[in-house]
């Protein structure tokens, strides 16, 4: 595979792969360089993947594992990560902020999740992929990423409502 | 609006049996404005959905250090031969001359021995001359 066909069959999904990275990291500088590093890894491996049916799948398998990885190593080292702020287009200010604010508490649920539901919905209400292409990423059967999943939209659904109650009103 | 419907459909979502474009159908529907007021609360949700698809990787991808390395190292090798092959040439050309001026010496110098030469057999006669006097004038003694 030349460096052209391998940008072009990789590219498509580098804004996938960098929000996977960053659901699980959280730090978006983490994610740009586990961004980088994972893409320099399928380029050292491009006459392997040429052969594969999905190099998207693939590639979002070696994401997850890859960025566990990193968090295994973060927790023992102890370090601490940190929020960025979300861009949103040109509405007003008022209206900006109070998007931004729920935007911001909805986020904070989603990474207060277990990693296994954060990934999955990751997967499946952000990026929209369907359930077969979550069970191959994942390396799970079905049945099991559907009980994850509906946990995880439980589980922030709940939160959700008493943040609304507490705070938001 | 059905909201009744609406609601059975995020009862499903949330037990994860919803399919794709139930979803897609879902978020669409909590882009409106009207929404009742217990209900508000998936607005936020599915609005960060959306908002999180937007998000991009800015930096440009580094994938071809390696390639580069040899294409610079190719160029800089190109020169280096292209520097020693006129070098080299300019060695040899310097060669060349100094075999032709040894050459034309060597001519001289062998002409120049070729009249020593015939200096030296007029030299060997006189001397044959020299003896056959010595010879003749002091028999006697």
């Amino acid at each position: 595979m030349t460096q052209k066909e391998f940008l072009l069959n990789v590219l498509p999904f580098k804004d996938k792969v960098y929000r996977l990275a960053k659901r699980l990291l959280i730090s978006t500088d983490e994610a740009e360089d586990a961004t980088q590093e994972l893409f320099m890894k399928l380029w050292n491996k491009k006459e392997e993947i040429s052969s594969l049916r999905s190099i998207e799948a693939y590639a979002m398998t070696m994401t997850k594992n890859y960025c566990l990885d990193r968090l295994k190593s973060k927790q023992a080292s102890n370090l601490t990560l940190v929020h960025s702020n979300y861009v949103s287009n040109d509405i007003s200010l008022d209206k900006k902020i109070e998007i931004e604010n729920s935007i911001q508490i909805v986020k904070k649920l989603m990474n207060q999740l277990p990693e296994q539901q954060r990934i999955i919905i990751q997967l499946r209400d952000v990026e929209e992929y369907d359930y077969d292409e979550i069970c191959a990423i994942v390396e799970m059967n079905q049945t099991a990423v559907r009980v994850a999943l509906s946990r995880a939209r439980k589980t922030i659904r709940e939160q959700l409502l008493k943040t609304h109650a507490y705070g938001l009103g | 609006m059905d909201w009744g419907k609406i609601e059975i459909l995020l009862e499903k979502y949330e037990n994860a049996e919803t399919t794709l474009a139930e979803e897609q159908l879902l978020k669409s529907v909590f882009e409106k404005d009207d929404i009742p007021i217990h209900l508000q609360s998936y607005k936020m949700l599915f609005k960060t959905y959306s908002a999180s698809k937007v998000e991009s990787f800015k930096p440009e991808l580094k994938v071809n250090k390696t390639t580069f390395n040899w294409r610079y190292l190719s160029i800089a090798a190109s020169i280096l031969i292209l520097f020693s092959v006129s070098i080299g040439y300019q060695q040899y050309e310097k060669k060349q001359k100094a075999k032709a001026a040894f050459a034309e010496t060597k001519k001289a110098l062998d002409l120049l021995s070729q009249n020593m030469n015939k200096g030296n057999l007029a030299f060997v006669q006189l001397k044959e001359y020299q003896y056959t006097t010595d010879k003749i004038f002091n028999s006697p003694k």
